[in-house]
């Protein structure tokens, strides 16, 4: 698919390589994670499904990506719904500072990969992958290129020295964490790894250092689990080791290699999957998530102990298991390789693995009580806090996994099956029970008895220290955000008309060179076109002198309404019916909006207050000379500029095409909104955006503060409120109407979500309550469901072979009620009123009254309450923005 | 474009930024909607003025330019936008400096309000929730 062909960009699939079996492993997952999480009703359960919905796309895309751009995106979505997953529980500290983290780390990383794919691109001539690898290996763009996707392939695969996201990534949902930080996202490190080694290789020196990379997480991250105290981040600190074993089998870029990687990677997924599937269900059933409970788990019943022993042995790579496979063949790769040096780090990686498992299974700590003549079982049994409930049916998905685990394992043509696309063809990596007697062999004996033999000796239970990457990352990004917020403080010590004046004074001084230069006077400058046109000017004129002379803020407001009205009149005057519609609407929601906001406040606006200053602060108010200048100097260059554009429109080739293509391009007779649905509907995309992030950031800025109160709203009045439902459905009824007719007549998506906004605005200052259901007028969730509608129509036409934003029309004979003419931009403009009304809602929220608090009790709850509640549901609304939002309003006021 | 027009555009381009410096909160509000008025004119005054832009009204050459309009209608919606967000910040900021009651009538711009404590309280929750009384309590 074609996407921006100018610019050499498309959107490319492909199927070969590692993509079947490495999408197989995703799909297979995926399936096995959600029903886990349907059976053991997970708390969140259904955002995070629907998350995990999307992450499977995205990771499919980014698999089977055949070009570089393909490919970033791909990653990019995976990075943020990582950051959304690992951040579910954003109530808390610990899970805000993990989704930071997180973003950080691997949305750094995405700018090295994209940095390194585009340098090598660039070598090559091409951004499709297959060209990519024909790249010169000398070139020195090619090596800089390859070290960034190494790092950002690191970031993604948590490899040392950047792999602090992965532990704190435990605040995900288990299913999540089984999922993402398990199976699928982190191999997309190895998978990037994968993609560029047979270029890599022929680099000097490339693959010792991935191998370095590799093989040093392997026994850092290894013992960072053993340290670990949380079943959760003890899996995270063994699934960064086992992908570090695959980096640096990854980075030898021969086909023997590719499908070792490949079966590492199958191995590890499904069995690390399983184990935290295994912890998710200590949590469902009311754990805590330690790793003494899993012991404990164990206890309770036979299948429990089967599956997670079976984990366990897994986890060691102990045969007969799949793991005890993949690392036999991956241990005799990286030594015919690299030769001894790697053997040390092999064997000491291998024993950390076994001495973790011994954790999971709490043998560590039956040593110990047996050293003490202690019965083990009953001490295993009594001191291990255990589950609350009975885990039952929640087991089975786990144990699936492990089942497939242990065929491939004993089955190892299976597993050769699956791995064999890797190879494309090629010779493929021997992947048996038994290799017969070969060093590598050896050295996995001797992990396994070396971990074996720790076991019995080694007391494992320090938890603290001071090279605890996750920590200092946090505190890395904590100095960073402390440093900017220094910065800020610094910056913005003035008053606020001082910056505004500085930043306006700026960019007028800038704009005026240009201005001057280009400057022009039309040919014909008529005082007046019409006397119409005069008496508005005259009145706009007036009422704007009525708002500089008084000092009586709803005054002010209401002469604003007048200006607005002013400009309706202005633009019927000159022919624009679309625009009259529109101004006078948008007029009086913001009067009203604005008459509300005022009652709060005092009446009038103080005097100058120049010289009443708290001791040692500069007075606020700016001197008149200053003030005077910006604005004349505003006036005259936007006068200017006005003339000479005004001179230099000439030639009106655009308005013209848009003028003669309405009917037949856009097939509507109104061209504004022809153009605006059509011509540029991308723009018009773009611009819903910025309303639904306007409307976004109001609604964030109202749950920041203290609760809207009951006492703005006054009692109704009898008359109005029995009117309001009858208006309230013709607004509806026109706003629809507009809606509709709006291709061909004055009206479409922006008047009429207006238009619906103002009658609902009418119904809640008459009756104190918002018509229809609650959910139905949550202004997020029409904003969301807007911006879909408008994305769904855009996206549509790429689907049928047609591009980006492709309109079309129909035309419906229905019989007696005559032929219907159905446009996509109908339904484009059906997205438009959504986002409107969400809008329009949300700045009504600001009247004072909320729709979920008018009925309840909770209207004296206080916000901070009804924040802690909010957290654990499955709540539409913008988790992010809410905190962040309040803490620039604290530092705002506090200067 | 006339006289009258550039003149309507000036005033409200010049007494938009003279508002906007004030140093009173909901002044600096009209200033911005004075600013976005003046900005949808200036686009607008850039197309040919005329008949209604309607395929089946008028002629090609007696129809106004929709182009123009066209720009202009985003950008009054998003002056909504920004009209809203703005009043949401001023509401904010009132209740911040007042309390919510917002009776109390402010004695000045920012700087000079009494500086509510900066919170480094890591949730970040909204710092006056459950102590103090909560407006319906009062007016009770």
């Amino acid at each position: 698919m074609t996407w921006a062909p100018t610019l050499g960009l498309e959107l490319s699939l492909r199927s070969g390589g590692a993509v079947w079996p490495l999408l197989a492993l995703v799909v297979g997952t995926a399936a096995v994670v959600g029903w886990w999480s349907v059976a053991t009703d997970e708390p969140t359960g259904r955002r995070t499904r629907t998350l995990l919905g999307v992450f499977v796309l995205a990771m499919s895309a980014l698999l089977s990506a055949g070009d570089v751009v393909t490919y970033v995106v791909a990653w990019e979505v995976t990075s943020v719904i990582s950051y959304l997953l690992v951040g579910t529980r954003h109530g808390t500290t610990e899970a805000r500072s993990a989704a930071r983290t997180t973003l950080v780390v691997t949305g750094l990383g995405g700018v090295a990969l994209l940095v390194g794919l585009l340098l090598v691109a660039g070598a090559a001539g091409s951004t499709a992958f297959a060209d990519l690898l024909a790249a010169s290996p000398d070139d020195p763009r090619v090596v800089v290129g390859l070290g960034l996707v190494v790092l950002g392939a690191a970031t993604k695969s948590a490899q040392v020295p950047v792999h602090g996201w992965l532990p704190g990534a435990g605040t995900a949902p288990s299913s999540a964490s089984a999922l993402l930080h398990a199976a699928t996202l982190v191999i997309a490190g190895v998978h990037a790894v994968l993609l560029v080694a047979p270029l890599g290789q022929q680099v000097p020196g490339w693959s010792t250092a991935v191998a370095a990379i590799g093989l040093t997480t392997f026994v850092w991250c290894g013992w960072a689990a053993l340290r670990a105290d949380a079943a959760k981040r003890m899996l995270a600190g063994t699934t960064s080791a086992q992908l570090g074993l695959a980096f640096a089998v990854a980075g030898l870029g021969t086909d023997v290699t590719a499908t070792a990687t490949v079966a590492l990677l199958v191995a590890h997924g499904t069995y690390k999957a399983a184990l935290f599937l295994v912890v998710g269900t200590v949590k469902v059933t009311g754990g805590a998530g330690t790793v003494d409970e899993l012991a404990a788990l164990a206890a309770t019943s036979r299948p429990a102990r089967l599956v997670v022993w079976c984990g366990a042995l897994a986890l060691a790579g102990a045969p007969p298991l799949a793991g005890w496979v993949t690392k036999e063949t991956a241990v005799a790769t990286l030594m015919d390789a690299h030769g001894a040096w790697v053997v040390p780090l092999l064997v000491a990686g291998a024993a950390l693995g076994v001495l973790v498992a011994a954790r999971i299974v709490g043998l560590d700590r039956l040593v110990a009580v047996r050293r003490i003549g202690g019965p083990a079982r009953v001490m295993a049994r009594t001191h291990l806090a255990g589950p609350a409930r009975r885990p039952g049916a929640a087991l089975a998905a786990p144990a699936v996994l492990l089942l497939v685990t242990l065929a491939l394992g004993v089955d190892t043509g299976a597993l050769t099956a699956w791995v064999r696309p890797a190879a494309a063809g090629g010779e493929i990596a021997k992947l048996v029970l038994w290799p017969g007697l070969v060093p590598a062999l050896g050295v996995s004996v001797a992990g396994l008895a070396l971990g074996v033999a720790l076991v019995a000796v080694l007391p494992m239970r320090r938890r603290t220290t001071p090279w605890d990457a996750p920590a200092l990352l946090a505190r890395g990004i904590d100095a960073a955000l402390r440093g900017a917020s220094a910065a800020t403080d610094r910056v913005h010590a003035m008053a606020r008309p001082a910056v505004v004046a500085v930043v306006a004074g700026t960019s007028l001084a800038a704009l005026t060179p240009a201005v001057a230069a280009a400057s022009r006077v039309p040919d014909t400058l008529p005082v007046v076109g019409s006397w119409s046109e005069a008496a508005v000017a005259v009145v706009i004129v007036l009422a704007v002198g009525g708002i500089l002379r008084t000092r009586h803020r709803m005054g002010g407001a209401v002469l604003l309404g007048v200006v607005g009205y002013g400009l309706a009149g202005l633009f019927a005057v000159r022919g624009a019916p679309d625009l009259v519609l529109t101004q006078v609407v948008v007029e009086t929601i913001v009067v009203v909006v604005f008459v509300a906001v005022l009652t709060r406040m005092a009446p009038t606006a103080p005097r100058s207050t120049a010289g009443t200053a708290l001791a040692g602060s500069r007075p606020r108010q700016l001197a008149t000379s200053v003030r005077a200048s910006v604005a004349l100097l505003g006036a005259v260059v936007t006068a200017d500029l006005a003339a000479t554009l005004t001179a230099r429109a000439g030639q009106r080739g655009l308005a013209a095409m848009a003028d003669a293509e309405a009917v037949p391009v856009g097939a509507g007779t109104n061209v504004v909104n022809v153009i605006l649905t059509d011509f540029r509907a991308l723009d018009t995309m773009g611009e819903l955006l910025v309303l639904a992030l306007g409307a976004l950031a109001v609604l964030a800025l109202g749950r920041a503060t203290p609760g809207p109160t009951a006492g703005t709203v006054r009692p109704p009045s009898q008359l109005l409120a029995r009117t309001a439902p009858l208006l309230t459905r013709i607004a509806i009824v026109m706003g629809i109407h507009l809606l509709a007719v709006g291709h061909d007549q004055p009206g479409g998506g922006f008047v009429g979500g207006l238009v619906i906004g103002a009658g609902v605005a009418l119904h809640r200052l008459a009756t104190g309550v918002t018509p229809g259901r609650p959910s139905a007028t949550r202004p997020a969730r029409l904003l969301g469901a807007g911006t879909a509608v408008v994305a769904a129509v855009m996206v549509a036409p790429l689907l049928v072979g047609r591009p980006l934003g492709d309109m079309g029309s129909l035309t419906l004979d229905l019989g007696l009620l005559g032929a219907t003419k159905l446009t996509s931009a109908l339904a484009l403009d059906l997205g438009v009123v959504l986002v409107v009304l969400g809008l329009t809602l949300a700045a009504l929220d600001l009247l004072g009254t909320d729709d979920r608090d008018v009925d309840g009790p909770r209207v004296t709850a206080g916000h901070a309450d009804a924040d802690a509640g909010d957290t654990d549901t499955d709540d539409a609304h913008a988790p992010g923005p809410r905190s962040d939002l309040h803490l620039a309003t604290t530092s705002r006021s506090a200067r | 474009m006339t006289v009258a027009t550039m003149v309507t555009l000036a005033t409200l381009v010049g007494s938009g930024l003279w508002l906007l410096l004030d140093e009173d909160r909901p002044r600096t509000v009209l200033g911005a909607g004075l600013l976005g008025h003046g900005a949808v004119l200036l686009v607008t005054l850039q197309g040919r003025a005329g008949d209604a832009p309607l395929a089946d009204v008028g002629t090609t050459t007696s129809r106004a330019d929709a182009v123009p309009q066209a720009l202009a209608l985003t950008a009054i919606v998003i002056g909504l936008a920004m009209a809203a967000y703005l009043l949401a910040l001023l509401r904010a900021s009132e209740d911040a400096v007042s309390g919510p009651d917002g009776d109390a009538p402010t004695p000045a711009g920012p700087t000079a309000a009494p500086a509510p404590p900066r919170t480094d309280d890591p949730s970040g929750r909204p710092r006056d929730g459950g102590a103090t009384p909560t407006p319906t309590e009062v007016r009770r």
